[in-house]
């Protein structure tokens, strides 16, 4: 009985590691439409500065990526900005291929500067903490925080979209496009402003996922499998319903991994697949579509 | 004020417009009439960026806006009530209002308060995703919408589309406070006569032209019909 | 007035004609024949690496065909195409080694077995639309992907070889070995290229009478407006859904024979997302989406890349992900469709047009 609590406890807590992987994504996805298959490779290269700036200036991690998320808002902003605005209108197949090449060019720029090396990012005696939950219950101190983080991410991000002006312009932009823009919307903007917020939150993920993990530049595409996966299953535009997407992909994974360990990401795909037959637009989608 | 000098629009390759001649003056009523398909709609689009156009064809205060985008035009003080009110499904009544602020945002008459008090029913359901509205609500909010941005010139197109004669009535009243404020007002329709009640000057559309042009109490039902179906 | 269609004949009205050939079309028709026959026959004076850089050039040929009929006309992106491509490699290793089915045979049965597990796969992928449909098909291909790993008799997670044993009794290998003067692996490989061959040219062909059928107009049809194709009678889901089979079994078929090819399997390998999905959407894009001649185009810049440039490892990566940027902004409808539309030509034409009496 312990164990599966344990199993359990530890989904959850894996799956507030991959719901802040998709909380980005599901702000871009549900403002845009806009499907980004460099989100992954956006997340290690966000690690990557993180660890640049930990061996150059020694700093620890946190503050490290605290210093990073200017930079990489301003790259999100610029990326959009640039180049990805360019490619959104009805059309599937130009978003999906300029980010598909665009994830490309992240995993080899990365591979060339700083080798296929595996990575780690160092905090000290705080990464193996546990606290005792009685019986034989532990869980980690930074899995705890992981998901505390996400929570507390989700929660600003709605703060923004439901108390805000700027959070009511995504909105008006996501729901009807041509009458945002006669509302004096410009959307362009408001679509490179939002990239710059995924991005930062791509830096929170990045810390929690280098603090708790190797990483390298092609674990990308894997991140990114399991993000789509939490947002498809929260269904669009709900940022909770991505938590809650995160949560049953993490426990989905931990069960099938105390079922086999050979099976841990496996079921999680068959969880997915399971809730998309179900209910295709996703446990929570908006009202309309 | 606002005027348009040889205006044509294209949808691809149909042309919509055939070269529109038009003058708003400050404070005036105008009323644009015309059959389905006559280009009213297109008209409206053209001028507030929606449509494409040359940059010389729509002049407002004596400046060429017709090259800008949409959202230039709103920011000069031209605000639209557009065509089905098209408010944002997952904002509330208050939301829309809110927005309509969000790109020109000048001191002046308009404000939450304001608007509630033209529109009462409006505040009762403030707090209710605007997709919950019946038509008339969500006709009343679209206007609002517009209002907040206190422009110089709201355009209003067919606004008592689909709505029951009583809304209609009701919607109309609030017209002449608009009016009070100095704003100019085009109204596009499709039923004449609530048009012509209010308006100073009406414009007739056929095919894409403008095929009358005069006081209301100057024209005759000859003449307008004539203008209205082209026989 | 039009008569109706029961499926066999169009009655048009007095004298007009419904037309999909062109002038050039024609010419350009004895023209491919011609060319098809000098590659059956160019294994008496080509080199062997010759013969196996064609049968590269020809699967992904053959694969970027089907993507296209799969994406570009019916609407389908999907990002997960390698789960048919590793089925299909693991089923004629299957066939050959465990049935000691002969590998020709394999081909096709691997292709008809591809097909059927493509229905229940429909039947999942399907509940989604639009980017959720890439994102779940890729999915799915994962899944493939890690239970095949589970398999130990097929190699589990490394995989396992073909052996000499299973393909030295290939059908028309003896016949190879005395005209050609090779030995076994060469004639092998040989009895590869003309399959490879096959599909290559079987599968414009296999596109080209699609779109000429009554299901290609369903498919522009629905291609330009869902709702209104519906409207008229046109049943989306059955069209899309037999199409994804159809291609599904063609997909399953050439990975089989890459397979053959290769010798070697393994889940990674088999079902990997950059060589079957990446590089085939490249191909396609790179030539021009939505039309037959594109992957043409598309197959022979990616061959002249992949020959060249690939030393440079990482570069040469970076490289093709510009280019697909650059592409996707500029010119979207690829090289062949640039042409096309400057110079108004189709080779495969499938346009449908009216034609009067006189003309």
């Amino acid at each position: 009985m312990q164990g599966w609590v344990g199993t359990i406890i530890q989904g959850v807590l894996l799956g507030g590691l991959y719901a802040m992987f998709a909380a980005g994504l599901s702000l871009i996805f549900g403002i845009m439409r806009l499907v980004n298959l460099a989100h992954g490779d956006l997340i290690v290269l966000a690690a990557f500065a993180i660890l640049a700036l930990t061996t150059w200036l020694g700093l620890d991690p946190f503050l490290a990526a605290l210093l990073a998320m200017p930079a990489m808002f301003a790259a999100g902003f610029a990326l959009q900005h640039v180049l990805l605005n360019r490619t959104l209108g009805r059309d599937l197949l130009p978003p999906l291929l300029v980010t598909f090449g665009l994830s490309i060019i992240i995993q080899n720029g990365l591979l060339e500067a700083f080798t296929a090396d595996s990575r780690r990012l160092r905090l000290g005696a705080i990464e193996t903490a546990s606290i005792e939950l009685g019986g034989k219950l532990a869980i980690g101190v930074m899995p705890l925080l992981t998901l505390v983080s996400a929570i507390a991410v989700i929660l600003l991000l709605n703060l923004l979209f439901y108390r805000t002006a700027l959070g009511r312009a995504f909105r008006a932009t996501s729901d009807d496009l041509e009458i945002a823009q006669l509302m004096g919307i410009d959307h362009r903007r408001i679509y490179a402003i939002a990239m710059g917020i995924a991005m930062v939150v791509a830096t929170i993920a990045a810390l929690y996922l280098g603090i708790r993990a190797n990483f390298d530049p092609t674990i990308g595409p894997a991140r990114l499998i399991y993000a789509f996966e939490a947002v498809i299953i929260g269904g669009l535009g709900s940022l909770w319903g991505t938590l809650a997407g995160g949560i049953i992909i993490g426990v989905a994974q931990t069960v099938g991994a105390k079922l086999n360990p050979e099976w841990q990401i496996l079921a999680g795909h068959v969880a997915f697949l399971i809730v998309v037959v179900l209910r295709p637009r996703g446990l929570f989608p908006r009202a309309l579509d | 004020m606002l005027e348009t000098r040889g205006l044509t629009a294209y949808y691809g390759d149909f042309q919509a417009l055939y070269g529109i001649d038009t003058v708003i003056a400050p404070g005036e009523t105008i009323a644009i009439i015309g059959a389905n398909g006559a280009g009213k709609s297109s008209y409206l689009k053209a001028i507030t960026g929606l449509l494409r156009a040359g940059p010389d064809s729509v002049r407002f205060e004596d400046r060429p806006i017709g090259a800008l985008g949409a959202a230039n035009i709103l920011k000069l003080g031209i605000a639209m009530v557009p065509e089905g009110r098209r408010l944002f499904s997952s904002l509330t009544t208050e939301e829309n209002l809110l927005i309509g602020c969000y790109g020109r945002n000048v001191p002046g008459i308009w404000s939450l308060d304001s608007v509630y008090a033209l529109f009462p029913v409006l505040k009762a359901r403030r707090a209710a995703p605007s997709h919950t509205l019946s038509g008339g609500e969500q006709q009343m909010a679209a206007i609002g919408r517009a209002l907040m941005s206190n422009p110089r010139v709201l355009l209003c197109d067919e606004i008592s589309l689909g709505l029951a004669p009583i809304m209609i009535r009701n919607i109309y009243q609030a017209m002449p406070r608009i009016k009070k404020n100095g704003t100019s007002i085009v109204l596009v329709e499709q039923d004449i006569a609530q048009a012509m009640k209010v308006a100073d000057r009406v414009y007739c559309f056929q095919e894409g032209r403008v095929s009358l042009s005069g006081r209301p109490a100057e024209l005759t039902r000859e003449q307008v019909h004539l203008a209205y179906f082209g026989h | 007035m039009m008569a109706k269609d029961d499926g066999k004949q169009l009655i048009e009205p007095a004298g007009y004609r419904i037309e999909t050939k062109t002038r050039a079309s024609a010419m350009l028709a004895i023209a491919g024949v011609a060319l098809v026959l000098i590659f059956v026959a160019l294994p008496a004076f080509a080199s062997r690496g010759l013969i196996q850089d064609l049968i590269f050039v020809f699967y992904m040929l053959a694969l970027a065909q089907c993507w296209n009929l799969l994406a570009g006309y019916a609407g389908l992106v999907s990002v997960g195409q390698q789960a048919f491509v590793g089925l299909g490699g693991y089923l004629l290793f299957a066939l050959t080694i465990g049935a000691g089915i002969d590998p020709i045979a394999a081909v096709v049965l691997s292709g008809l077995v591809a097909a059927a597990f493509a229905v229940p796969t429909a039947f999942v992928v399907f509940r989604l639309r639009g980017p959720y449909f890439a994102i779940g098909s890729w999915v799915v291909a994962e899944v493939y992907r890690l239970v095949f790993a589970q398999f130990k008799q097929l190699g589990g997670g490394t995989g396992t070889s073909l052996p000499p044993s299973a393909t030295n009794g290939i059908f028309g290998i003896e016949w190879v070995k005395a005209v050609f003067e090779v030995r076994s692996p060469a004639a092998r490989d040989i009895i590869t290229y003309w399959i490879a061959l096959a599909l290559a040219a079987g599968a414009p062909l296999l596109v080209y009478l699609v779109l000429r059928s009554r299901h290609g107009l369903a498919l522009f049809a629905i291609r330009d407006s869902e709702a209104t194709a519906e409207s008229s009678g046109i049943d989306s889901f059955r069209t899309k859904f037999g199409i994804y089979v159809l291609v599904a079994a063609a997909t399953g078929m050439i990975g089989a024979l890459i397979y053959l090819q290769k010798a070697r399997i393994s889940p990674d390998a088999a079902f990997s997302v950059l060589d079957w999905s990446a590089y085939v959407i490249f191909v396609v894009i790179i030539g021009g989406v939505g039309t037959i001649e594109g992957p043409i185009v598309g197959v022979i810049v990616f061959y002249a890349l992949q020959r060249y440039l690939a030393d440079f490892g990482t570069w040469y990566l970076i490289l093709l992900g510009v280019l697909a940027i650059v592409t996707m902004l500029f010119a979207p409808r690829g090289i062949w469709g640039y042409v096309a539309q400057r110079y108004h030509v189709a080779l495969f034409p499938v346009r449908r047009m009216l034609v009067r009496p006189h003309e």
